[in-house]
């Protein structure tokens, strides 16, 4: 389909067809409280979905058969505890904010993450943009870096661009823990150097200069601004430095930890460190599904990793200065059964599961909302997906009640909800 | 559906038209609408239009410049705009003159209701759809606004009577102060009002809310009217001359069969105000060269008026463009009229591989390019669209299409599924299987995923519910986005939650259930099953769309009823939506787009087309192949996509062949094709296109230019560049490794004794482009080539296939 005026246009400004002037006055002052703050996010995705009662709302009183078999210990700040294998993360728990009370109604992956990642239950007559994806088009690169980068690369679509064009999906890196890591198509190919390059970028030129005459619509024209783009992109020196994992000093990745989600969240912290607006970091797709062996597969090896990972990351913010204006969200698309399976696992549970912020003016050590005695249902203080995402909007300064419409015409705003008065 | 005006107007005197389209001198005849005004009770209103016609057919609203009088004015009054007012009883007649041409029409008043009362429906609700109060965004929305809610573009008259009156302990209205109620201070900002100021203090809905809380804020009597349907006039326009102007008028007919005049109370929306602007009032301004659509709507009802703008109309240097079927007659008469002129045929070369990908999804080999190039049979297009109709790799492109329309894969634990489906969907293309037998097959399929290749096509989510099985159906069978009234009414289109779920209820009995490890499933049929209406919390009998109801007997699957109701000749979606998605599968936009998008309110662009095409296809017991040919072989389709300065800004009227991408797996199998390294995709045996893979995206190109790697939601490819693409082609290992590969096409030419580098050059273009290389082009090459040997010549003709596979010409069908 080629580029042209495809959408429903339903007036001007409004459905309307003009705006008011108490509306021009209604649009000011909304815009006057959410004046560009330079914020970075990272956020990190515990696909799969993270047991909440195994890590960060333990229920030592709850019956054997739902309290596992992990104990609680307790964290640099009175009053609040985490999982005995969090020792490192408990450590600057002065740093983040727990929500206990994150609640929705969704336990299939594919539509919590969906919810999770973009504030919308998924509909037929809309595919939402994820939360980087509009970050990435309403805020722009800062500079020849991409605005989102995903590392690895995206669990799945939810994560993507939905209705807005693909120029605004994340670059994804590959898994920066593999020792050979280098992310691909940024530097020339094997045997090309620059002046083959620019021989070839010459050649093409050419070739194209007669086929222009066939556009119409100024398609070529967009695509040439992308490959002036990716040709900057191939051809900074910023480029190579901000993917350069590999000039890290070896303490720092090992206190990171030599693994994906370790080695990500190191990237991201260099990414953000270099400009990238959204950086978004997992270990995988699914990987934290663990409908059986929770407690092993946990113990083993995810909640070292995470440990490891997590505070190393809130502690290199808050050393480089970097935290007031790097928001960190670390979330799963749901919780855990409160039951232990017969599998020794737990299963789906939406209804209420644990969410952790740090950054970017959010309150360090503190705990908001609570479950009740089984971590099942909320006791207090419920948080909706999309109120969170509200939330986000604002910090970085985007208005969460704009609206875009989708390739059929249907209106939606970026966020349904409204962003939380205690984390702002 | 186009009037014919020109074919029966009579014509009184000859006609002198000016440059910029408007008629002057004599003219040619007058008509007017209504044909007879009859107004009810003092105060009623009617716009009158008054139109005048040319030899030509060109009608032009001359309202506001003819002379209107009434002979008995204390009956009724006339204005310049051409609204008739009614002051008292009686019948007197409206005088209408323009340019020396008289006509007239018979004006009666009749006796209304001693005190008019004004009705809530008739009077009150419109007026929060025609000032943006229940719009989807603000009181209609499916929360409301503030705490106050209205039923989206008024469908629910009662709701809003409840709201206005009793909610919110009847705070937003004072009967005894009626100025103070918050339903008037509100709107007119004399509170502080989130949607800011909608009409102001005095104006006509103002009074008119105004009085009907004076009169004690009523509900209209049980039984009284309802609006029964709602229509536009002139439902087509043609404007010619950017200076035009024209009004629509809006008429209501009501339960009790009366008509009223609505255009005040409607509102008049735009679809495209870069072509068309339309004033509250329902007067439409042309704006730039185009076509649009002017949706009316109130009461939960919507029409639309279809308004195209042309500067000048066709003179007699329009050329005489030959047709080669009845595709052209439609195509070029659309032309002619918005005085457009098409583009040149394509050249053979593009021609030549345009057809391929469009057909095969392949590119021509360079013995077949040059083959078909140097012949000089006056028919090779013709045979050449015979002979690719009949290859196997038609129906690898077919069947990806209709990988992504059935989303094949679902959940992709269901890999095996989507193999036995592909497998089923392709052979059924290979027999040119017709498409109603297709579609009957799959509606009353079940059985086992692993098994059943047809069982599959229902398996769109995970539990099987009804309505997303009706939005599916809907979708893909009937064009129509039912899914948006699953949680309210339609906003532009009359379809409500009863049409929704009622399509539901086709499908009550539906589910699905594990039966083996591995998620093995069985799609069947329950024993019983219900659909319950969310408003009504009552189970739904199943209803044809547009149709009456089905009750499912004992012993019977219903879906065997909905299967022959849907491909029965006469159902006025099936052969229509099919011979759309045909039509825009080669000519890249449809008819009425999107495809699965037909409502009033957006119409073909070329009514006459679509019906024509849709006869055709039924005509040919629903043959896909024979739609295909018929399609192929018309001068529209061949045109070339080089635009001339007339057509340069056409996008819906096919003046030429749209450039459009190639898609993420012609394009992999292209550079497969011609670097003659295969790709070797996961779990495929060696060979495999990535055309013939059902399911997943098993290599990073195929993600990066927007295969859908899980097809978890319904949606369209996007075509849109990303720089991950361009880095991709640019720097990707994959293309240039297949590009430099000992084994590969390229070096083997290069090992070819004797072979001279011209001879290479035109291969390279050949094999990349169906053609040979330009002068210029040629002689850049020869230069670089020139004194090279082994790596070196190696580099340049590596080079230059590099810069081909880049190049926009290789990427952008043309």
């Amino acid at each position: 389909m080629i580029d042209r005026r495809a959408f429903l246009k339903i007036g001007s400004l409004s459905v309307f067809g003009s705006l008011a002037w108490s509306d021009v006055l209604t649009l000011r002052a909304r815009a006057a409280t959410v004046a560009p703050k330079d914020i970075s996010i990272i956020h990190i995705l515990l696909s799969g979905g993270i047991s909440h009662i195994d890590t960060f709302d333990m229920k030592p009183d709850a019956r054997a058969e739902f309290r596992g078999i992990f104990k609680p210990i307790s964290t640099n700040v009175p009053g609040i505890q985490v999982c005995e294998h969090l020792p490192m993360t408990a450590r600057v728990a002065d740093k983040y904010t727990i929500i206990r009370s994150m609640t929705h109604k969704n336990s299939v992956h594919e539509k919590a993450s969906y919810l999770v990642l973009s504030g919308h239950e998924p509909i037929a007559t809309v595919h939402h943009p994820s939360l980087g994806a509009v970050i990435a088009k309403e805020l722009g690169a800062r500079n020849e870096l991409p605005a989102y980068i995903s590392i690895p690369g995206m669990t799945g679509l939810w994560e993507g661009s939905g209705v807005i064009p693909a120029k605004f999906a994340p670059f994804e890196t590959g898994d920066p823990n593999n020792p050979k890591f280098s992310v691909r198509d940024i530097s020339l190919p094997m045997n090309v150097d620059w002046a083959r390059m620019n021989g070839r970028n010459s050649l093409l030129s050419l070739v194209d200069s007669e086929f222009r005459r066939y556009d119409a619509s100024g398609i070529f024209e967009t695509v040439d601004s992308f490959q002036k783009t990716a040709h900057d992109l191939v051809a900074s020196p910023l480029t190579k430095k901000a993917f350069a994992i590999q000039d890290e000093p070896e303490k720092v990745r090992e206190r990171y930890g030599r693994t994906s989600l370790g080695q990500g969240a190191l990237l991201a912290r260099r990414l953000v460190q270099n400009g990238v607006r959204f950086v978004t970091v997992s270990n995988g797709y699914y990987k934290w599904d663990h409908h059986a062996k929770v407690f092993e597969n946990l113990a083993d090896k995810y909640l070292p990793e995470l440990d490891r990972a997590f505070s190393a990351l809130i502690e290199d913010l808050d050393q480089r200065g970097m935290l007031a204006t790097t928001l960190v969200v670390m979330t799963g698309e749901f919780g855990r059964t409160p039951e232990v399976n017969v599998n020794a696992g737990r299963d789906h549970w939406p209804n209420v599961f644990s969410l952790v912020l740090a950054g970017a003016g959010v309150p360090g050590g503190h705990v908001w909302g609570e479950s009740d005695k089984e971590g099942a249902q909320v006791k207090d203080k419920p948080v909706e997906v999309a109120d969170l995402i509200a939330t986000i909007y604002q910090k970085v300064g985007i208005d969460y009640q704009k609206e875009y419409v989708s390739n059929i015409g249907r209106p939606f705003k970026l966020a349904d909800g409204k962003p939380l008065p205690f984390l702002s | 559906m186009m009037r014919r005006a020109w074919g029966t107007a009579a014509v009184l005197v000859a006609v002198v038209v000016s440059s910029s389209g408007v008629l002057k001198g004599e003219t040619g005849q007058l008509s007017v609408f209504p044909e007879k005004v009859v107004l009810f009770g003092q105060g009623a209103r009617q716009h009158v239009l008054v139109t005048l016609k040319d030899s030509r057919g060109s009608a032009q609203d001359v309202t506001t410049r003819s002379r209107l009088v009434i002979d008995d004015t204390a009956v009724a009054q006339a204005e310049g705009t051409g609204l008739v007012r009614a002051l008292a009883p009686g019948t007197t007649r409206l005088n209408i003159s323009y340019g020396g041409i008289a006509t007239g029409l018979d004006v009666e008043v009749r006796p209304g209701e001693s005190s008019r009362q004004l009705s809530f429906v008739k009077d009150i609700v419109p007026i929060f759809t025609k000032f943006g109060c229940a719009g989807s965004n603000c009181h209609g929305s499916v929360r409301g606004k503030a705490g106050f809610k209205l039923s989206l573009f008024g469908y629910e008259p009662d709701l809003d009577y409840d709201a206005i009156l009793n909610a919110g302990d009847g705070r937003r209205v004072n009967l005894g102060d009626p100025e103070t109620s918050l339903i008037l201070k509100k709107p007119t900002s004399q509170v502080p009002h989130g949607g800011g100021k909608r009409f102001e203090n005095g104006s006509l809905p103002y009074n008119a809310i105004l009085e009907w809380l004076r009169s004690g804020a009523k509900y209209d009597s049980a039984g009284s009217p309802r609006l029964a349907s709602l229509s536009v006039f002139p439902e087509e326009r043609w404007i010619i001359g950017l200076q035009q102007t024209q009004q629509l008028v809006a008429m209501g007919r009501y339960t009790d069969a009366s008509l009223e005049d609505m255009t005040d109370k409607v509102q008049f929306t735009s679809n495209d105000e870069s072509v068309v602007e339309v004033t509250r009032g329902g007067l439409v301004k042309a704006i730039a060269p185009g076509e649009t659509t002017i949706m009316v709507r109130s009461l939960g009802q919507a029409v639309a008026a279809r308004i195209f703008i042309v500067t000048s109309a066709a003179g007699v240097d329009y050329p005489t463009v030959p047709a080669n079927n009845y595709i052209d007659r439609y195509i070029f008469e659309k032309l002619r009229r918005t005085n457009v002129v098409p583009s040149e045929i394509a050249s053979d070369q593009h021609f030549l591989r345009r057809i391929y990908l469009d057909v095969l999804g392949i590119l021509p080999s360079a013995d077949e390019a040059a083959t078909f190039l140097s012949s000089s049979d006056p028919d090779k297009r013709a045979k050449l669209i015979e002979a690719l109709l009949s290859r196997p790799e038609r129906a690898d492109a077919w069947a990806t299409y209709f990988a992504d329309l059935f989303r094949l894969g679902f959940n992709k634990s269901r890999d095996k599924g989507a193999k036995i489906f592909y497998d089923w969907i392709r052979k059924s293309v290979i027999e040119d299987k017709p498409y109603d037998r297709m579609v009957s097959e799959l509606l009353v399929s079940q059985g086992n995923l692993f098994y059943e290749p047809t069982a599959n096509f229902y398996f769109v989510s995970r539990k099987l519910d009804p309505g997303d099985v009706a939005t599916h159906v809907s979708q893909a069978f009937l064009g129509v986005r039912i899914e948006c009234a699953r949680c309210h009414n339609h906003p532009w289109e009359k379809y409500t939650q009863d049409d929704f779920y009622g399509l539901a209820a086709f499908f009550k009995r539906l589910d699905t259930k594990f039966v083996h490890a591995g998620s093995e499933s069985n799609v069947y049929l329950k024993d019983e099953g219900e659909v319950i209406h969310p408003k009504t919390k009552k189970p739904v009998e199943p209803k044809y769309l547009d149709g009456g109801h089905e009750r499912e007997q004992a012993g019977q699957d219903i879906r065997q009823n909905f299967a022959r109701w849907l491909t029965s000749a006469e159902n006025p979606f099936f052969a229509r939506t099919m011979a759309n998605r045909i039509w825009r599968r080669y000519l890249d936009r449809g008819i009425v787009e999107p495809a699965d998008d037909f409502r009033v309110t957006n119409p073909p662009s070329n009514a006459g087309l679509l019906d024509a095409l849709s006869r055709d296809f039924v005509k040919h017991g629903f043959s896909i192949k024979s739609l295909e040919r018929t399609i192929l072989n018309s001068r529209a389709y061949q045109l070339s996509s080089l635009p001339n300065d007339s057509n340069r800004h056409d996008t819906v009227n096919y003046s030429r062949y749209y450039l459009r991408r190639m898609s993420a797996e012609q394009l992999m199998d292209a550079i497969v094709q011609v670097t003659g390294v295969e790709e070797r995709f996961t779990g495929w045996a060696p060979g495999t296109r990535a055309m013939q893979i059902p399911h997943g995206a098993p290599t990073y190109l195929l993600t990066a230019f927007g295969r859908v790697a899980d097809r978890e939601f319904a949606q369209e490819r996007k075509e849109d560049p990303s720089i991950t693409q361009i880095l991709h082609l640019m720097n990707g290992d994959m293309l240039n490794n297949k590009i430099q590969a000992r084994e590969g096409t390229l070096a083997k030419l290069l090992r070819t004794p004797l072979i001279d580098n011209s001879h290479l050059a035109d291969q390279v273009f050949l094999m990349t482009l169906a053609r040979y290389p330009t002068q210029v082009e040629k002689e850049t090459v020869i230069k670089s080539a020139t004194g090279t040997s082994g790596t070196a010549r190696d580099h340049v003709f590596q080079d230059l296939m590099w810069v081909l596979v880049n190049s926009k010409e290789f990427l952008y069908n043309h």
